[in-house]
């Protein structure tokens, strides 16, 4: 095994930067370069850090003593100044002593190679440190604590019940004293089963909110307003957020992180020509981005008379806003009951939009409620598992229902219970791995 | 006493036999029989030529799970089946609703005629010799295995050696207080030979397991117990075979009930095993009665079963009423049941305790490493039952074949053989309890048929030499009419006019809407092959397909879908079957194992991932270290697949 060293800090000029050290050399290359005898486990020592005579930097030093570690070997890290000149000359001396770089995710692997991480909280892990926001954090911490894996954990105990009651059948068919299988109440043990994996594939979208975000389309007519309320939108959190054009010429995505909370906002643009057929193919863009938000706010000018635009076709949660409350209100709205409770901006003079970014992060909250708690699933890959489990459950049924042989109905249950060992990591392809470990920046 | 080994000066007997198995119960029959057929100059070394093939227990061959294994014991080329239905006196299938995989066969023997035609068949076998001899030692020339020792102070030279000691190796049996040396009823025990192998650093186990009281059958009221005739026709055991030989019996059934719980209540403190005098581990699926009426109180009546132990005596073996506890309280026991009030005892159950190795020690192949050479097959291994033993008798009698022809050894898969899930289970995980196959314990179960066990393993057994050409021209012809008729049922298409959709409406499904092929009809769980018979093209004879290769060729079609994702499950799992470690692993130097995992590992010396990962003990997060482990620069490569030899899949 051997020691290997990275940053472990964002490789950017900053006040701190740390650098650490993982492998059975860290201690004793960190108390050569800080020229300590020996580093006592957490304790943390101020010193000058030399590389032979020649001071590199002065800073903190801490060990941590294998397994009691963050990757259950000998740990040493260094606290110091966040210039990436010293940076680069203290992993260059920690490798003139025998330490060698380390590669993207390598600390996170060994953690998870010593038993400190199972496959799920590996992955939490990633979510953690990518975390841009405070929701994203949360959730990864919890994740990262095992809510899930427990949870999992629970669903894996009845049916590996229901699978046991079906082998006794089977490899026992000779004992007077085992009754057949009540076929009706096995349809409801796996019924029941099958809706707590339904619920918690139900918090896939609650998952994916907490860690990625909630998208919030802006939905409406052309001259409703809506780049300008985009803009009025987003504009205060500018300086948190990533911009960058759309998959598409017509759509700007842009996410803010308002209250703690990430909203990628998406604007539909470009469908200002009326009269221009390319407009149709503009609403059918408008009405697919709306197909896949989280909350859509449905935008209407309230000195114009109502657009006749459709309710937008989507599960999402939808704020309805009257703009241009700085001009008289048309008439005809007070014929809208639907759109009394509409909340009214002006977005060219920024009033009242802060009320509206506090209703959207108020949406974005609640589509983050998953049905569990603080279980949720977050990846692609629990989601693809607990589809296979969930199949496999209901084919399980089908061959109960259907008066199938057992040996059949055993097979399926099987087929559930290792898709969700797949999921913790009981045993998982390498390829899985892969991609879990692909996902780490360096040094983490 | 165990050491009194007699200070004679051994006389080296010579002979040309290159390979020695030592017992001739199931296991060192079929062991005998693999090498003898495969070529192998081979000697037969047992305590008692009389007792060559004996059922010691049940007398019955078959039942769930072990059905399978003499299946596929049968279509290597082993005789066990053979040798069932040359003496089957009353057939049973079991499981016949729960599915075609999970369906088993069990045969009730006339034990003499088993135990004859089994010592008939070794007696014609070319090359094999046997012999009366009680083999105290292993002979040892410096480190290495040289052959075996008797008590009469011969020595017997080969190069293989494989030990099937059974239940006699320090055996005792148990009646009450009563103990007596021997491992079953009326015979000796192995002495020595365990402290020998304990001395060359082996470990053994202490198990236990027991049998029941046999009875003298004219003086039971068989008027007052109710008849159980078997199947007739008796379905064959063996595929080539002449099927059923003796005429049929039936077993008859009584049951026990509060007047024989409470004699047993009564008397449990005198039964060796509750006074903990007995300290082997028995089997928990094969309970004596007094464990089930003690350990199930809310049961108030057990089934039991009164089975002829064959045509030539009126013994009648009571399946049911396994005991170990004294005689007049067996003698009350008995007395107790219905229609036995009269009943006098013949012999008296007892339960035995002998000693077995900790298989984990062992290769895959079954054969020691320490003592290149020297397998161990059958229950000396953990196992109960005869078909365990019998089925690792022809695995061991193969591994040892192999050897001495230079030929790498036989990886027997657990996808593909329930043989390759019993050897594996014994050398991954061994036995604490005696070991039986359930089919629960092979997880590609949908595919490992007794129908189909002469397709997954007879072109094996034919390239060892083991399946002789009547036999192999009968599988040949069998493969090619499954693979005509299946071809067809997928080929042939029906189109829904009125006259064929009158006739689907007929069989009581639905109706037929669109075209389908014939596969597809079969596939609605009221079709049946023969009602596809009409369709079928001319040159296919359905009468020419038994009962047997109907369900095969029916389960074909049925169960591609499932069979599909086992397909799936199985390639990931070859691919951790893959994932070998190095054949000087040091798993105590693999950093992040647990102790725990540390230790299950070193006992069980897996060679590949996937073994790594049935090993009790190993949580899956030390699957995973291993993983990582394999995968990265820490391992040491080159040498790696030198001993793990994968399976030959071309």
């Amino acid at each position: 095994m051997d020691t290997i060293v990275a940053c472990a800090t964002a490789p950017v000029p900053a006040g701190l930067a740390v650098v650490r050290l993982s492998g059975p050399q860290a201690l004793a290359i960190a108390g050569t370069l800080a020229q300590l005898p020996a580093l006592p486990h957490a304790a943390m020592r101020l010193c000058a850090l030399r590389a032979g005579e020649a001071l590199i930097d002065r800073g903190y030093v801490v060990g941590f003593h294998a397994p009691r570690s963050f990757t259950g070997e000998d740990i040493a890290e260094f606290q110091v100044h966040g210039s990436l000149a010293v940076v680069d000359r203290l992993i260059a001396a920690c490798v003139e002593l025998g330490a060698r770089l380390a590669r993207p995710g390598e600390f996170s692997q060994r953690a998870y190679e010593n038993g400190k991480l199972d496959l799920v909280q590996a992955e939490a892990l990633a979510d953690l440190i990518s975390a841009r926001a405070e929701s994203a954090r949360t959730a990864a911490l919890q994740a990262l604590d095992g809510v899930l894996s427990a949870a999992l954990a629970d669903l894996r105990t009845p049916l590996l019940h229901a699978i046991a009651d079906i082998e006794a059948r089977i490899d026992f068919a000779a004992e007077p004293h085992l009754a057949e299988v009540d076929r009706p109440a096995l349809t409801r043990r796996l019924g029941a089963l099958a809706d707590r994996l339904r619920t918690l594939l139900g918090t896939a979208v609650a998952g994916r909110i907490r860690l990625h975000g909630a998208r919030v389309v802006l939905y409406g007519a052309p001259n409703a307003g809506k780049s300008t309320l985009f803009n009025a939108l987003c504009g205060a959190d500018r300086a948190l957020v990533d911009a960058r054009p759309g998959t598409t010429r017509d759509t700007v995505e842009v996410q803010t992180a308002p209250d703690g909370v990430l909203v990628t906002w998406v604007d539909t643009a470009g469908l200002r020509d009326a009269d221009d057929p390319v407009e149709q193919a503009g609403r059918a863009r408008a009405e697919t981005a709306a197909l896949h938000a989280d909350v859509v706010l449905w935008l209407e000018d309230r000195a114009q008379p109502f657009s006749g635009l459709p309710p937008p076709r989507s599960a999402a949660r939808v704020l309805k806003v009257l703009n241009k409350t700085d001009l008289a209100a048309d008439p005809s709205w007070l014929q809208l009951p639907d759109w009394h409770g509409a909340i009214g901006v002006s977005a060219q003079h920024d009033r009242d939009v802060a009320p509206l970014r506090a209703a959207v992060v108020g949406a974005v909250r609640a589509s983050a409620e998953g049905a569990l708690g603080q279980v949720a699933l977050s990846r692609e890959r629990h989601v693809a598992a607990v589809q296979v489990a969930l199949q496999a459950l209901e084919r399980a049924n089908l061959a109960v229902e259907q008066g199938f042989p057992l040996e059949l109905l055993a097979a399926d249950l099987r087929d559930a219970a290792l898709a969700l060992d797949e999921l913790t990591g009981a045993i998982v392809p390498d390829d899985v791995l892969d991609a879990v470990f692909s996902q780490f920046c360096i040094g983490k | 006493m165990s050491t009194s080994v007699p200070a004679l000066t051994p006389l080296h007997y010579v002979g040309p036999w290159q390979a020695i198995v030592v017992g001739g119960g199931h296991a060192g029959c079929e062991a005998a029989l693999a090498l003898a057929r495969g070529g192998m100059p081979t000697l037969l070394l047992t305590q008692n030529v009389d007792r060559i093939g004996w059922m010691s227990c049940n007398p019955a061959i078959g039942g769930i799970g072990k059905s399978h294994l003499v299946a596929e014991i049968d279509a290597l080329g082993g005789e066990m089946a053979r040798a069932a239905d040359k003496s089957g006196v009353h057939y049973k299938v079991l499981n016949s609703s729960k599915g075609p995989a999970v369906r088993a066969l069990r045969a009730q023997c006339d034990k003499l005629a088993y135990a004859t035609a089994m010592r008939r068949t070794l007696e014609q076998t070319p090359g094999l010799t046997i012999k009366q001899g009680d083999v105290r030692r292993l002979w040892l020339q410096g480190e290495a295995l040289a052959g075996v020792e008797t008590s009469a102070g011969l020595q017997f030279a080969a190069q293989v050696v494989i030990l099937t000691a059974g239940t006699f190796i320090g055996a005792v049996c148990h009646t009450g207080e009563a103990q007596s040396v021997g491992g079953r009823a009326g015979d000796t025990s192995t002495l020595g030979l365990g402290d020998q192998l304990r001395a060359l650093g082996v470990r053994t186990l202490r198990h236990k397991t027991g049998t029941c009281p046999r009875l003298d059958g004219r003086t039971i009221d068989w008027s007052r117990v109710q008849p159980d005739p078997g199947l007739t026709p008796p379905p064959p055991m063996a595929r080539n075979g002449g099927g059923a030989l003796l005429p049929q019996m039936p077993c008859h059934v009584t049951h026990s009930n509060a007047a024989t719980h409470a004699v047993i209540r009564a008397n449990v403190h005198r039964s060796p095993l509750f006074g903990g005098v007995i300290e082997g581990v028995g089997p928990r699926y094969c309970p004596s009665i007094e464990d089930k009426v003690i350990r199930f109180p809310q049961h108030e009546t057990h089934y039991i079963f009164l089975e002829r132990e064959g045509w030539q005596t009126d013994e009648i073996y009571v399946n049911g009423l396994s005991t170990s506890l004294p005689a007049d309280v067996q003698l009350a026991m008995v007395r107790s049941l219905p229609g036995l009030e009269q009943a006098e005892i013949v012999r008296f159950g007892y339960a035995v305790e002998y000693d077995a190795i900790d298989a984990r020690q062992l290769c895959r192949d079954l054969m020691l490493p320490a003592l290149p050479g020297l397998y161990f097959a059958g229950q000396v291994n953990g196992t109960s039952g005869y078909e365990e033993a019998a089925g690792q008798g022809i695995v061991a009698g193969i591994q040892a074949l192999l050897r001495l022809r230079g030929e790498p050894v036989l990886t027997l898969s657990r996808t593909e053989s329930y043989l390759g899930v019993m050897v594996d289970d014994l050398v991954s995980r061994g036995a604490e309890e005696p070991y039986r196959m359930f089919t629960s314990r092979a997880e590609h179960r949908l595919v490992l048929r007794t129908s189909n066990a002469d397709l997954r393993l007879t072109a094996l057994g034919r390239a060892l030499g083991l399946v002789d050409d009547v036999a192999w021209q009968h599988f040949l012809d069998r493969r090619e009419r499954l693979d005509g008729l299946v071809a067809a049922l997928h080929a042939v298409t029906v189109k829904p006019d009125k006259a064929i959709t009158a006739l689907v409406e007929s069989w009581g499904g639905g109706t037929l809407i669109q075209p389908a092929t014939l596969g597809q009809l079969l596939c609605r769980p009221e079709v049946t092959l023969l009602q596809l018979a009409q369709f079928l093209p001319a040159h296919i004879d359905l009468a020419q397909f038994d009962a047997d290769d109907q369900e095969e060729v029916t389960t074909q079609v049925r169960y591609a879908g499932y069979v599909e994702r086992e397909r799936l499950r199985q390639a990931k799992a070859q691919k951790l079957e893959a994932q070998l470690f190095p054949a000087n692993v040091d798993f105590t130097a693999i950093s992040g194992l647990s102790r725990e995992a540390m230790d299950c590992l070193v006992r069980a010396r897996p060679q590949t991932l996937a073994q790594a990962a049935r090993v009790p003990g190993v949580t899956p997060a030390s699957v995973q270290v291993l993983s990582f482990w394999l995968a990265g620069p820490r391992r040491l490569r080159g040498n790696a697949a030198g001993s793990a030899a994968l399976p030959n899949e071309s």
